[in-house]
């Protein structure tokens, strides 16, 4: 079972994303950031120490103090052996998001809020 | 006894030979004041011994008379008068033999013969008398000769020497034996030396063929006719071509005893330096003379002596009307009296005179000429009148007027200008400037002449300027001068316009600018600038207030949706609640309204969206599979026939939503009660692609509604999938492809939808 990873300042879409996620038993390891800065410092200790990053992380854009891009940017110059599935889950429908999002080579796609099962299915279930 | 002198005038040379046993014979050149020429003295030897004889005949008439009277008496009284008789015979014979001293003896014989005695004595007194006058007047006769000889002798000599002054030499040539000769003053003016040949006319080579020729001509005409010649001749010897001389040659052929004539004489000139001076004073006088510019000479009196043919034809008087007049004769009142006492003043002086004055012609044409009088002098430094050059002027001052009539113009013109204009000098000082240019910087009661330019400009100008003067100094325009120059008063004033160069006699003195005013126009593109800033930034705003706004909402209905999933997922007691589905249908359509909302906005914001290419047949096939299930159910035909592959640019997305959003509409606002159908055709129109969509629907009360048809959230329609969005988004999205839309509509007939897109020829 893969663990997932939640950045997002939105605590009724983090509480839905979990909710989903426990009842239909996706996932059994959720963490949970509030901002990119927070997430990346966190994840980067987690590494230092040689511990377990999640598998999977729903980034969201718009935060505060560190956005969605701002975390990318900083992740990605970890140049991590093997990176965790990053998905961007935003609630605009701006392309301008989505094409932003694919310059980011360690980001797998960009998903529109509200998150369907469907997706977090796909997504959960997928190569395990 | 009578002598008669005997005198002829020979025009050129002796001509006579001299006969000395026919004649007593004198000949010499004279040259007097009153003539020239040759003095020819001859006594004829038979005329004077005729005229002896004529002396002597009473004498022996008488004489004989009287020997024969002597015999008659002698022989009457031989007899008786023997002694006295014998007496008387020897005094006859010593009569007869010339001596007139003979004693006659009164007393020797009879009464007769005392009176014979005296009558013999008278005759021997008589003889004495004649005798002694004789002998008197040949004594006479001999001294004046003598004088005249000694004349001659003089005038010989002094006339060598002018020979030699003169140039002037001596020749003769024997034409038939070639021989010939010359003084010496000829061998100097050939430059031969004195051992030269004098045979077989050698003469010929100290000329070239042609005069030879000329000159061999000469001396046959003087041969034939007995004439004499004279010519000048410019020679150039062949043995010398570089010795060129003028000489002038005279002669004569001479007839000799036997009448014979082969010798030419005469004499040779050298008239080099005359004839140069010659050819140099004719070649003057005909400058003088011909020259185009007026020349007056005048003596010291100022009486005008000579004139040449312009001052004629400039004055139009004659040359009698002018000579003896002074120049004064072509002043008159316009001329100027200043103008006249300089000139006075300076000629008294005898300083040379340079003055333009205007003078008056006979006919009364005024002209004015360029005056320069220059003092004559002789060599030895004499005043001997003065020499006048006059150029015809009218035509310059006529210009130079003309000129400054049209400058005067020009300048009331640029005065009077709105545009501002000032001339500066290299040093930036200013010479000039128009009245607009003095009012609006405040200066119109100052005199600028030599202010400073630069305290007018400002700081920004100053650099502007120091940009444009080098090329006003190359001689370039400047089309492009922006300037702020700043009033007495202390405003600015935004000027824009040109510079151009100024010249005085070919060199750059300055430059002049033409400036206008465009103060308020600046201040309303400021104010203009200002404006769109303002919108500009306003429309910023707005974009990001709507991006924000719509992506907020979209997350909070979002989460509203996902919260009543969970909860219908985790209560589904709830489901059955009137308030819960109506909560669900409420978040349903404000969910939907956002979404719309920001596809609008979308629409709005993406400006710079890529136009693409696009099939209008596939994506009006593919709306038609779309709506194929709704249509089919609503009981709506479609219908489409395909024409030509049109392509429009665009954004394949758009067209997709539009040509959905028109078939929905019409198959959801069809009529009831009669077979309904949808139509759309593609064609050309104008550069574009239309699309007509049209059916046979409910219709729209275009006059009530047709305004705000395509607004948004208007409905027209009671049906109830009606939200009002559609059309406004249609239209926006045509606009966004740089389309427009059209409508025709009739109530309960049906409507037709045009939408019209940029055509695009399809590459092939």
């Amino acid at each position: 079972m893969k663990s997932v990873c939640l950045i997002d300042d939105d605590s009724i879409y983090v509480m839905l994303a979990k909710r989903l996620i426990s009842l239909n038993n996706l996932s059994d390891t959720v963490t949970e950031y509030t901002d990119g800065r927070e997430a990346f410092q966190a994840l980067q200790q987690i590494n230092a120490e040689g511990g377990a990053l999640p598998d999977v992380i729903f980034l969201d854009v718009n935060m505060p103090i560190w956005d969605g891009w701002d975390f990318l940017d900083e992740f990605s110059k970890l140049n991590l052996a093997a990176y965790p599935e990053i998905y961007i889950v935003t609630s605009s429908s701006h392309s301008l998001d989505r094409e932003k999002a694919a310059t980011y080579p360690i980001v797998q796609r960009s998903l529109t809020k509200p998150l369907e099962l469907d997706d977090l299915v796909a997504i959960l279930k997928s190569g395990n | 006894m009578n002598i008669r002198w005997c005198t002829k005038t020979v025009p050129t040379a002796i001509s006579a030979s001299p006969d000395s046993v026919r004649f007593i014979y004198r000949q010499q050149p004279l040259r007097t004041k009153s003539l020239s020429g040759y003095v020819m003295i001859a006594a004829s030897r038979d005329k004077l011994d005729r005229d002896v004889r004529k002396l002597n005949e009473p004498v022996y008439l008488v004489l004989s008379s009287v020997l024969l009277l002597s015999l008659f008496v002698f022989f009457a009284f031989a007899r008786i008068l023997s002694r006295p008789v014998s007496k008387l015979t020897h005094a006859a014979n010593e009569l007869r033999q010339g001596n007139f001293s003979v004693e006659i003896d009164h007393k020797s014989g009879a009464a007769e013969l005392a009176e014979l005695n005296d009558a013999l004595e008278q005759l021997r007194d008589a003889l004495l008398e004649a005798r002694n006058r004789n002998e008197d007047f040949n004594r006479q006769l001999e001294n004046e000769i003598k004088a005249r000889t000694n004349d001659l002798e003089l005038t010989r000599l002094r006339l060598l020497e002018a020979q030699e002054v003169a140039e002037l030499g001596n020749y003769e040539i024997d034409l038939e034996s070639g021989d010939w000769n010359a003084s010496e003053t000829i061998y100097a003016i050939f430059k031969i030396s004195a051992d030269y040949p004098l045979q077989d006319n050698s003469w010929k080579l100290l000329l070239n063929p042609a005069n030879t020729m000329l000159v061999e001509n000469l001396f046959r005409d003087s041969v034939k006719y007995g004439t004499a010649f004279q010519q000048d001749l410019r020679i150039t010897p062949e043995n010398n071509p570089l010795f060129e001389r003028w000489i002038s040659i005279s002669g004569k052929a001479i007839r000799d005893e036997s009448s014979n004539v082969h010798i030419i004489r005469g004499t040779i000139q050298d008239i080099t330096k005359r004839k140069r001076i010659e050819n140099e004073v004719r070649r003057l006088s005909l400058v003088a003379e011909k020259t185009s510019n007026c020349v007056i000479i005048t003596d010291t009196n100022r009486e005008i002596i000579w004139v040449n043919e312009s001052t004629l034809s400039l004055t139009e008087y004659s040359r009698a009307e002018i000579i003896g007049q002074t120049p004064a004769m072509f002043q008159f009142e316009k001329t100027g009296d200043e103008k006249r006492a300089y000139i006075r003043e300076r000629l008294n002086n005898l300083r040379e005179v340079k003055t333009e004055v205007l003078n008056r012609s006979k006919s009364g044409k005024e002209y004015w000429l360029d005056l320069n009088i220059v003092p004559l002098f002789d060599d030895e430094n004499a005043h001997i009148g003065f020499m006048a050059v006059e150029i015809d002027i009218t035509e310059r001052v006529k210009f130079e007027q003309e000129l400054k009539e049209s400058e005067e113009n020009f300048r009331a013109i640029l005065e009077n200008s709105s545009e501002m204009i000032h001339t500066i000098d290299n040093d930036g000082k200013l010479i000039w400037a128009n009245r607009s240019w003095k009012e609006k910087l405040g200066v119109a009661n100052l005199e600028i002449d030599g202010l400073d330019l630069v305290q007018f400009l400002d700081g920004k100008t100053l650099e502007e300027f120091q940009r444009v003067i080098p090329s006003l100094m190359r001689g370039e325009n400047v089309t492009d001068l922006n300037c702020v120059f700043l009033s007495t008063e202390g405003s600015a004033l935004n000027l824009q316009g040109r510079a151009i160069p100024i010249y005085k006699d070919n060199v750059i003195i300055g430059s002049q600018a033409y400036l206008h005013d465009i103060t308020s126009i600046r201040k309303a593109e400021n104010d203009l600038r200002q404006l769109l800033e303002l919108t500009q930034h306003q429309n910023e705003r707005l974009r990001n207030f709507t991006h924000i706004v719509s992506h907020n909402l979209r997350s909070h209905s979002s989460n509203l949706s996902g919260l009543i999933q969970l909860m219908r997922l985790e209560f589904p007691e709830f489901k059955d609640n009137v308030y819960f589905s109506n909560f669900q249908t409420a978040l349903s359509n404000l969910t939907d309204v956002i979404y719309n909302l920001s596809e609008v906005a979308l629409i709005q914001t993406e400006d710079d969206k890529e136009m693409l290419q696009i099939e209008v047949n596939s994506v009006i096939e593919n709306a038609i599979a779309s709506v194929y299930g709704i249509a089919e159910t609503a009981g709506v035909e479609i219908r489409f026939t395909k024409t030509n592959n049109f392509v429009v640019k665009g954004d394949r997305a758009y067209l997709d939503s539009i040509v959905l959003n028109l078939l929905t509409n019409a198959i959801k606002y069809k009529a009831e009660g009669r077979s309904a159908f949808v139509e759309i055709s593609v064609s050309e129109a104008d550069e574009c692609v239309r699309i007509d969509v049209r059916d046979n629907g409910l219709g729209i009360d275009l006059e009530r509604q047709g305004r705000k048809l395509f607004g948004m959230y208007k409905t027209f329609h009671k049906h109830p999938d009606a939200r009002g969005v559609g059309l406004f988004l249609t239209k926006n999205q045509v606009e966004a492809m740089g389309g427009r839309i059209e409508v025709q509509s009739v109530v309960d007939e049906g409507s037709v939808f045009s939408v019209f897109l940029p055509s695009q020829t399809k590459t092939e």
